[in-house]
């Protein structure tokens, strides 16, 4: 069973840098990517919540904070 | 006088159409003198009230109630020429004249010894004399001049604040059948004391008038707005400026207004500082508040409000100074302080992104090629992260440095013993290979912020040792209090390689490097210092006495920034 990632990331290069990372971890990881806040809670709330979220702070729409108040008030 | 010998003796006495009495006054005159010598207290009586009926006392009009006195004198002395002459100077000057003829004129002048007056001068009191029939020669003691061409004359001085000012005076070329009476002299005499009394008055209402010009000028023609109001929030008078402020182009057409009706959103709160003043009797100075007249031009103003006293009501000074110019700069620069803090806000979080980023590509970059890279592509991938590093430290440097300006101080007490010792166990390694030689005195605790002063001493002890190439670098850290408990002081003494005197003050502005030593750095370590002892209320400098070979950094926080019993 693969350990599923959430990664919110606006920027190109970090995301690639994130996933370089993770894809040199030994175990198996499953990654999704959402570019703001508010489209990875549209995630989260479709599809099987993920062990880990990597987050940036600054994202445009709805930035890293407003994101963790939204997704605990949920 | 001028003096018309030629003057023939004909001529009719009292018939100028120039009199400025009346028909009824003319009237009353004629009855006054067909009152006999023989009843001299009634004639005397009679043209005091004549007099009186005809000249007020206190009359701001004093050139026609000279005049008409003048005429009044000439009926009832019965002579055609009646004068008022300033005689000082020894120049007898026409001021006044009611004549028959345009003989004599306003502003003629003379010698006042050619005149009859020159006697009543010198004399100080009346003088009455004549000259009998066409027989001068049998004339005695005459004060008047034989070309002079009168027979008759009659004068007494005119004593303005206390001293002889001129004369007033009668003349006739008639033959007078016997001289002038002591009750005609009597009179004479009040009439002169009337007459002198109007021009003091005369004198001290164009004085008034002078000084009120003057004072308004004054008023027009200073910079600031000034008012005079009442308690009830009613302008009594405005000078030009604040007239214009309000829209108005005359000041005049302000006396009385209603400051309720002229600052419809302001007057309420103008009212309420104005009551503060006059109840308390104390001025309020530096009231910033804005200006908002219903016709006039809205801006800012600096206002100082002093209570008066005029006639026993309550007054009240206002004096206020247009600053709407200065306002506006200051908003600017607050615009342009928040614009700069947002700038370098963003600097931080948008600069350091791509440096963060370009860094961590040049370690992938190396980790693919490999452990088989050449020499030289090493060496470019080393010198290219190290200037990365070292781009990203000045970013920070910058962001650090434009917080400080932000943020306000939170301070604690600070023991700066255990201070040092941290700041010693980190720089330990670099310390063991430079071989420095460290030694410090005890330090006090200070209030302050434990952090930004950490990274001040972090700071210079570094620098310390940077700039440095003896052999054994030697730093000292020294404290004392200075002798009026003041200060605390602090020094950073080093055998380093010092500053040039030109430096002194150029190594505290941001990113200048005085040294051609090449050093490690981002060039703001020293601006960063003084901002934040500034920010403690303290002052940092270089030592200018500290002699060849080193450095000496002082830096002092007030006294008051510490705990004094826990040195």
């Amino acid at each position: 069973m693969s350990t599923r990632v959430l990664l919110i990331e606006d920027d190109l290069l970090d995301q690639q840098f994130v996933l370089r990372a993770m894809a040199r971890s030994s175990g198996v990881v499953d990654i999704k990517v959402a570019e703001n806040g508010a489209v990875s809670l549209e995630k989260l709330r479709r599809e099987p919540l993920p062990s880990v979220i990597v987050r940036d702070l600054s994202l445009p729409r709805m930035d890293g904070h407003e994101f963790l108040l939204a997704l605990t008030s949920d | 006088m001028t003096h018309d010998p030629a003057r023939s003796d004909d001529s009719p006495v009292t018939t100028d159409a120039s009199s400025t009495l009346d028909a009824t006054a003319e009237a009353t005159i004629q009855s006054i003198r067909a009152l006999s010598e023989t009843d001299a207290d009634s004639w005397l009586e009679a043209a005091l009230h004549q007099l009186n009926a005809l000249t007020p006392e206190v009359d701001f009009e004093a050139d026609e109630s000279i005049v008409t006195t003048l005429d009044l004198g000439r009926q009832l002395f019965d002579c055609e020429y009646g004068f008022v002459a300033e005689t000082t100077n020894g120049v007898h000057r026409i001021a006044y004249c009611a004549t028959p003829d345009d003989q004599y004129a306003v502003g003629a002048t003379s010698a006042l010894r050619d005149t009859p007056c020159a006697a009543v001068v010198n004399a100080r009191s009346a003088l009455a004399s004549i000259v009998i029939s066409d027989d001068t020669t049998t004339v005695v003691d005459s004060v008047i001049p034989p070309d002079s061409g009168f027979t008759a004359y009659l004068g007494a001085p005119l004593i303005v604040n206390y001293r002889i000012w001129g004369t007033l005076s009668f003349a006739s070329r008639q033959h007078r059948a016997a001289s002038f009476s002591r009750r005609e002299c009597e009179l004479l005499e009040l009439m002169a004391a009337r007459v002198a009394a109007q021009l003091q008055l005369a004198r001290a209402n164009s004085e008034l008038s002078r000084n009120r010009d003057e004072l308004r000028q004054v008023l027009d023609n200073v910079p600031a707005r000034i008012w005079v109001k009442d308690d009830q929030n009613t302008i009594l008078h405005a000078n030009r400026n604040a007239a214009k402020s309000m829209g108005f182009d005359n000041p005049m057409a302000l006396k009385n207004a209603d400051t309720y009706a002229l600052f419809p959103d302001m007057a309420a709160k103008y009212h309420r500082d104005d009551l503060e003043v006059l109840n308390s009797g104390k001025p309020l100075r530096n009231i910033v508040e804005p200006y908002t007249p219903l016709d006039g031009e809205h801006g800012w103003c600096r206002t100082d409000k002093i209570p008066l006293t005029v006639d026993g009501q309550r007054r009240l000074l206002v004096v206020a100074s247009d600053i709407t110019d200065m306002k506006l700069r200051e908003q600017k620069l607050q615009q342009l302080n928040a614009s700069l803090q947002n700038f370098a806000s963003v600097a931080a979080h948008d600069l350091q992104a791509p440096l963060r980023q370009a860094r961590l590509l040049v370690d992938l970059l190396a980790n693919e090629i490999g452990a088989d890279r050449s020499d030289s592509v090493a060496e470019t991938l080393d010198t290219l992260s190290h200037r990365i590093d070292s781009m990203r430290d000045m970013v920070r440097s910058i962001y650090e440095l434009a917080a400080l300006e932000s943020q306000t101080l939170s301070t604690a007490p600070v023991d700066l013993n255990k201070v040092l010792a941290d700041i010693l166990t980190q720089l330990k390694p670099s310390f063991d290979d430079l071989g420095v030689q460290f030694c410090a005195e005890r330090l006090p605790t200070v209030v302050a912020n434990g952090a930004l002063l950490a990274d001040v001493l972090r700071n210079l002890i570094e620098n310390a040792c940077k700039y440095n190439n003896s052999e054994t670098p030697e730093i000292a850290l020294r404290y004392e209090r200075d002798a009026s408990c003041v200060v605390h002081r602090f020094a950073i003494e080093d055998n380093g390689i010092g500053i040039a005197g030109a430096d002194r003050e150029r190594v505290f502005e941001p990113f200048r490097r005085c040294s051609s030593l090449a050093v490690d750095g981002t060039g703001i370590g020293l601006a960063f210092c003084r901002r934040v002892i500034q920010a403690h209320g303290g002052t940092i400098w270089v030592d200018p006495d500290a002699g060849d070979g080193g450095t000496r950094l002082i830096f002092e926080l007030p006294y008051g920034q510490t705990l004094r019993d826990r040195v």
